[in-house]
């Protein structure tokens, strides 16, 4: 094992911000790391506890949830129910063994392909630093 | 012991106030079984003491228009009022003969969930038995039971529960006890997607387990009962409680004591301040 820990990220980003935010930093060339795999998705209030979930289980080392800023939720209150609902399940899974530092909701508009380029960078290097796979992978579970 | 019930239990019933009143009996060898009555003439069987562990909200039909009297203790009475506040319950059918609970022991001490036991008097009752020196609780008790699994270390906390879940036989007497677990279709009967797989393996418990858990957050009343029908002995009680923290340090919201208040997960507020993302972008 003297390979470098590549963590995958599932990335579940809102379409009308997080992920035009993504598309901003694509096609003004900005780096970032490419762990991230982004899945659109029409509203961070649409991330049910499954997503979340499913996604730890199959194997991703982190999620990164990205939402319009709050008040700038193309569905008025979407990102609201998603803050409430995710905050109480990353303590949750604090709670059963799941390290925080995987699970991430970022607030990154439309016109913000830095300030993605910069929290996805961030998330990433805080995942690294764990430097193994999540406990509830069904890997790590089933070996 | 309390001929409050059946007097409570008989008038309501010859008065035609009521179809049917549920509420405990008691076997012949001691053991405790919930009753459901329509003859005014049976409420001598009606009994109260320890032993009556079972949540009588699991016992009624959630539609329907029979008019039901019902006995309930306090973590019961707070799953009625929660069940109203869901929008799933209409009050009107129901007449509530509370007690203020003594607390339930069992082999001479106290069950857990009545040891921590926050409330012990409905919320909201049409009549109340009050015993004589019982006191009404309505303050927070720290769980001991839980603050010994909050002091363990992250990756101990993760062996414990590993462990916990491994023995799940899924055998969803947690799911069916439950009040409060009401979906007609659950999401282990969806098969598309299917979210949680069918067959029994460590990760699939756990999935279930967790999902599980998350559902009833800001709803589950701990009345225990999923942990007291659990074959395999998972502290089921015990992480609902730990949920029912969370959402509490969080959003201010106890469930289960006003049925106007709207339930936290079906909330927000815009300066809700739950969140700890806080990276500081540019």
């Amino acid at each position: 094992m003297t390979e470098e820990y590549y963590p995958r990220i599932v990335g579940l980003l809102c379409n009308w911000c997080t992920y035009a935010g993504a598309d901003l930093a694509g096609t003004t060339r900005i780096k970032y790391p490419q762990n991230i795999r982004p899945i659109r998705i029409p509203c961070s209030g649409r991330v049910s506890p499954h997503f979340i979930l499913t996604s730890l289980l199959s194997g991703a080392d982190g999620v990164f949830i990205g939402g319009c800023h709050p008040a700038d939720c193309h569905y008025n209150e979407g990102n609201y129910y998603a803050r409430r609902r995710f905050s109480v399940l990353k303590s949750f899974l604090d709670f059963v063994g799941v390290e925080p530092e995987r699970l991430t909701l970022e607030w990154v508009s439309a016109s913000e392909g830095d300030r993605f380029a910069e929290v996805v960078t961030a998330f990433t290097e805080d995942v690294k630093a764990l430097g193994r796979p999540n406990p509830y992978s069904r890997k790590e579970l089933e070996d | 012991m309390y001929s409050e019930i059946e007097e409570t239990a008989k008038r309501w019933l010859e008065a035609d106030k009521i179809d049917s009143f549920i509420g405990y009996s008691q076997r012949s060898d001691g053991s405790v079984k919930p009753v459901r009555i329509t003859d005014p003439a049976d409420v001598d069987n009606l009994y109260f003491g320890d032993g009556c562990v079972h949540n009588l909200m699991s016992f009624i039909k959630l539609n329907g228009d029979e008019r039901i009297g019902i006995f309930l203790k306090g973590c019961d009475g707070r799953t009625m009022v929660q069940l109203v506040a869901e929008g799933e319950l209409d009050r009107e059918r129901f007449s509530v003969l509370g007690i203020v609970c003594p607390g339930l022991e069992e082999d001479g001490k106290p069950l857990p969930k009545c040891a921590f036991c926050r409330v012990n008097t409905p919320p909201d009752y049409d009549e109340l038995i009050h015993p004589e020196g019982v006191e009404i609780k309505d303050e927070a008790i720290e769980d001991e039971e839980l603050s010994s699994i909050n002091e363990l270390t992250r990756a101990e906390r993760f062996k414990f529960f590993r462990h916990q879940f491994d023995k799940c036989i899924r055998c969803y007497a947690c799911r069916d006890v439950c009040p409060l677990c009401y979906c007609r279709e659950c999401v282990t009967e969806k098969s598309s997607p299917q979210w949680v797989e069918v067959s029994i393996k460590p990760s699939s418990n756990a999935y279930w387990n967790l999902i599980r858990a998350y559902h009833l957050a800001g709803r589950c009343v701990n009345c225990g009962e999923c942990d007291r029908v659990c074959p395999v002995g998972i502290p089921l009680r015990v992480i609902n409680r730990k949920l029912a923290n969370i959402v509490e340090n969080y959003f201010e919201y106890v469930p289960g004591m006003n049925p106007e208040l709207t339930p936290a997960m079906l909330d927000f507020r815009e300066d809700d301040e739950c969140l700890d993302h806080g990276r500081e972008g540019s």
